[in-house]
C-alpha cells in the first residue's frame, strides 16, 4: 500500500508540476508582464528595471524554478487589477468559497445517497418513479438557469431569501464566517443549494442504478439463501459495495463541483474564489487566472489521493492483499 | 453469409431482404424506446429549426430596420397587451424573441457541433496513433489525457478562453469569439476520445488481420483509417452525443459567465444572461423561451446518450 500511496503522490506532484509550467507559461509569454504592470507611461528605464526586479532577464529555466518556488510559499505576484500582491487576494475569497463548496457538496452528498437508497428499495415504486423523474429534471436543468429561478422564486416573488452577496459575516482570526450571523445563514442557502442540485441529482441517479445493480449479483443471491433478513442485506451488504464506485465518482466530482461554483458565485455575486477568477478572466489578470490555476489543481490532486485512500478503508479486496490473507469467510 | 445457399435459411432470408434494417439490433431497440424516439424527434426538430433560422424566423432580428423600440418588452400574445406580430413577445430592444431565439439556437447548435467535431478528430487521431504506435508519443500524450481529466473541462474552456480574450484586442474579441469559444470548448473535451480511440486501437492492432495487412505492406496510415478506425466509430459516437449536449451546455455556462458569445451575436446562453435581468422585473419571457430551449436540447441529448449507451454495448452497465 505504502508503495502504491507513493505512486499517487508522485503522480500528483508531477500534475502540479505541469500544470503550474503552463501557468508560468501564461504569466511570461502571454501579454506582457512589464507593460501590464507600469502602465502606458512608464519611461523606458522604469521598464527596465521593472523587467529586472521581476527576475525577467533570467533564462527561462531559472524563472521556471523561481516561479515555483514563490508559488510554493503562496508568491503568486501582483495582480494587474487592483495592484495588491495575489496572495492576498486569495486569502480574502478563501473562506466563502470553502464555506459554500463544503455545504453544497454535503448537501449534495446526504440527500443524493438517501433519495438514491429510497428509489433503490422499491424499484418500480410511485416514490421511485417520482425520484427518478426529479432526478432527470435535475441533471438537465444549467446550473444557472435553477440559480436565477431560485432568486425569481424565494427572492424576488416570496421576498423570503437575499439574492446576493453573503450577508453579515464575523472574523475570527484570518478567516470570515457567514455562518455565525442569521443574514449570512440566510445568504448561504440558495448558493448552496444551486450548488448542490445538479450533483444531488446525479448522485441519486448513481445510487439507484448501483443499487439497483448490485441487488441482481450472485453474491445477494446467497445472502438471501442462507436467510439473513432484507434489512441486513440491502444495507449491509447492498449498499456496501453499491456505494464503491460511487466514492470514485463523488471524488471526480468534487472538481466539478469547484467548477461549477463560478457559476453559482456569479449568479450570486458570491465574493469567492471563483468569482476572483471569473472576473481576472474578463478583465485579462493573468497572475490571478495563474494562480488560481494552480491552486485548483492541487486541490484536485489532494482529492484524488484521498479518493484513493478511502477506497483502502472501504473495499475488502485490496486490503487482502495488503494483509496476506483473507480478511473474513 | 454461408447460410444464403441453405434451404433452411431461404424463408429467413426473404424477410431480411423485406426489411434488412429491421436486424440491426440498434435499429429495433429505437423503436422500442419511445423516449429515445421523442428525444431524437425533439433533437431533429430543433437542429432543422437551427438550420433554417434565416428562412423560419418571422423577422431578421440582426436587421435594425426590423427592430423598433415603441415594441420593446411586449409580453407573449396570450397575455395582456400581447401584440399578434410578436408570438412569444420582445426583448429590450424591441426584438422579437421567437426570431432571436432561432438565431440563437442556430449559434449555440454551431458551436455545439464545431467544439465537438474539434475535440473528436483531435481525440480520436491523436488515440489511434498513440494506441497503434505506443512508445514515448503514447506515454506522453496518455499522461496528458490523465493530467486533463482531473480538470473540469469548463474550468479549462475558460481559461483557453481567458488567453485569448488577452492576446486578441478589443475589436477583434468580438469577431473571433465564436472561434475561441469552439476551441476552447473543443481543446477541453478531446480526452475521452482520445482513450477510447486507444483502447480500441491497441485492441484492434494484434488481431490477425491487421498483422496480415502489415505483412503484406499496407501503409500505417491506411491500416489506421479502414482498418483500425471503423472499429472505434460506435463507442466514438457515444461519447460524440453526449460530449455534444455537454459542449452547447459549456458554451451557454461561457456566454452566460459574460466570456462566450458577445451580445451582437447572442446564443443562448448570453440571453439567458440578459433575460436573467428582466426576470426581476417580471419579464419573465425574456428568460425562460431560451432558458427552456436551452434544457430541452440538454434533456434530449442526455436520453438519447443513455440509450445509444445501452444499445451499442449491452454489456456496458447503464450509469446516470
Amino acid at each position: 500500500m505504502a508503495s502504491f500511496v507513493l505512486k499517487r503522490i508522485w503522480q500528483g506532484l508531477l500534475t502540479v508540476l505541469v500544470v503550474a509550467f503552463v501557468a508560468f507559461g501564461l504569466f511570461r509569454f502571454v501579454g506582457d508582464p512589464v507593460m501590464s504592470m507600469a502602465g502606458a507611461e512608464a519611461t523606458q528605464r522604469d521598464r527596465e528595471e521593472l523587467r529586472e526586479q521581476l527576475g525577467l532577464n533570467d533564462s527561462i529555466p531559472v524563472q521556471f524554478v523561481r516561479f515555483v518556488a514563490n508559488a510554493a510559499t503562496g508568491d503568486f505576484g501582483i495582480s494587474y487589477r487592483s495592484g495588491r500582491p495575489v496572495s492576498n487576494l486569495l486569502a480574502e475569497r478563501i473562506p466563502a468559497t470553502l464555506e459554500l463548496v463544503f455545504l453544497g457538496a454535503g448537501m449534495a452528498l446526504l440527500f443524493g445517497v438517501l433519495l438514491g437508497i429510497a428509489a433503490a428499495l422499491r424499484p418500480r415504486g410511485r416514490l421511485s418513479r417520482f425520484i427518478l423523474t426529479g432526478s432527470l429534471a435535475g441533471v438537465c436543468l444549467p446550473t444557472f438557469v435553477n440559480g436565477i429561478l431560485l432568486i425569481y422564486l424565494f427572492a424576488v416573488t416570496l421576498r423570503w431569501l437575499p439574492s446576493f452577496g453573503r450577508g453579515e459575516t464575523v472574523q475570527i482570526g484570518v478567516w470570515s464566517t457567514g455562518l455565525l450571523t442569521s443574514s449570512g445563514l440566510r445568504s448561504l442557502i440558495m448558493p448552496a443549494l444551486t450548488l448542490a442540485l445538479f450533483q444531488l441529482a446525479m448522485l441519486t441517479r448513481l445510487v439507484y442504478s448501483e443499487m439497483t445493480d448490485v441487488m441482481q449479483t450472485d453474491f445477494i443471491r446467497f445472502c438471501r439463501a442462507r436467510g439473513l433478513d432484507r434489512r441486513s442485506i440491502f444495507f449491509r451488504h447492498g449498499l456496501r459495495s453499491a456505494l464503491m464506485p460511487v466514492v470514485t465518482v463523488v471524488g471526480l466530482n468534487i472538481g466539478s463541483v469547484i467548477a461549477f461554483s463560478a457559476i453559482t458565485e456569479t449568479v450570486f455575486q458570491w465574493p469567492g474564489l471563483s468569482l476572483l477568477f471569473v472576473d481576472s478572466i474578463r478583465f485579462g489578470d493573468i497572475p490571478v487566472m495563474a494562480a488560481y490555476l494552480v491552486l485548483v489543481s492541487f486541490v484536485f490532486v489532494l482529492i484524488n489521493l484521498a479518493v484513493d485512500l478511502i477506497y483502502f478503508a472501504i473495499d475488502p479486496r485490496l486490503r487482502v492483499s495488503r494483509a496476506g490473507a483473507p480478511a473474513h469467510g | 453469409m454461408a447460410e444464403i445457399a441453405t434451404p433452411v435459411s431461404a424463408g429467413r432470408l426473404k424477410l431480411a431482404a423485406l426489411a434488412p434494417r429491421s436486424e440491426s439490433p440498434v435499429l429495433r431497440s429505437f423503436l422500442r424506446t419511445p423516449s429515445a424516439m421523442i428525444a431524437a424527434f425533439v433533437l431533429t426538430c430543433l437542429a432543422l429549426t437551427a438550420l433554417l433560422a434565416p428562412w423560419l424566423a418571422p423577422f431578421d432580428p440582426f436587421d435594425p430596420a426590423n427592430v423598433s423600440l415603441i415594441d420593446a418588452m411586449t409580453p407573449p400574445l396570450w397575455m395582456r397587451d400581447g401584440n399578434p406580430d410578436y408570438l412569444l413577445g420582445t426583448d429590450d430592444q424591441g426584438r422579437d424573441i421567437l426570431s432571436t431565439v432561432m438565431f440563437g439556437l442556430r449559434i449555440s447548435m454551431t458551436v455545439g457541433v464545431a467544439a465537438v467535431v474539434v475535440a473528436m478528430t483531435l481525440g480520436v487521431v491523436i488515440g489511434l496513433i498513440a494506441g497503434y504506435a505506443g512508445g514515448w508519443f503514447e506515454s506522453l500524450t496518455m499522461r496528458i489525457v490523465d493530467i486533463q481529466l482531473t480538470i473540469p473541462s469548463i474550468l479549462l474552456a475558460l481559461m483557453i478562453d481567458g488567453v485569448t480574450r488577452v492576446v486578441a484586442s478589443r475589436e477583434l474579441q468580438a469577431e473571433i469569439a465564436i472561434y475561441a469559444v469552439i476551441a476552447a470548448i473543443g481543446f477541453a473535451s478531446w480526452p475521452p476520445f482520445a482513450r477510447v480511440a486507444r483502447s480500441r486501437a491497441l485492441v484492434e492492432r494484434n488481431k490477425e488481420y491487421v498483422q496480415a495487412a502489415r505483412i503484406i505492406g499496407v501503409a500505417p496510415l491506411r491500416i489506421l483509417l479502414s482498418h483500425i478506425l471503423p472499429n472505434a466509430i460506435a463507442p466514438v459516437l457515444v461519447i460524440a452525443t453526449i460530449d455534444l449536449g455537454l459542449a452547447v451546455l459549456a458554451e451557454a455556462a461561457l456566454s452566460f459567465l459574460g466570456v462566450g458569445m458577445p451580445p451582437t451575436q447572442p446564443s443562448l446562453g448570453t440571453m439567458i444572461r440578459i433575460g436573467g435581468n428582466h426576470l426581476f422585473s417580471g419579464k419573465w419571457w425574456i428568460f425562460m423561451t431560451p432558458a427552456l430551449t436551452l434544457v430541452m436540447i440538454v434533456l434530449s441529448v442526455n436520453i438519447l446518450g443513455d440509450w445509444l449507451r445501452d444499445a451499442l454495448n449491452p454489456k456496458m452497465r447503464r450509469r446516470v
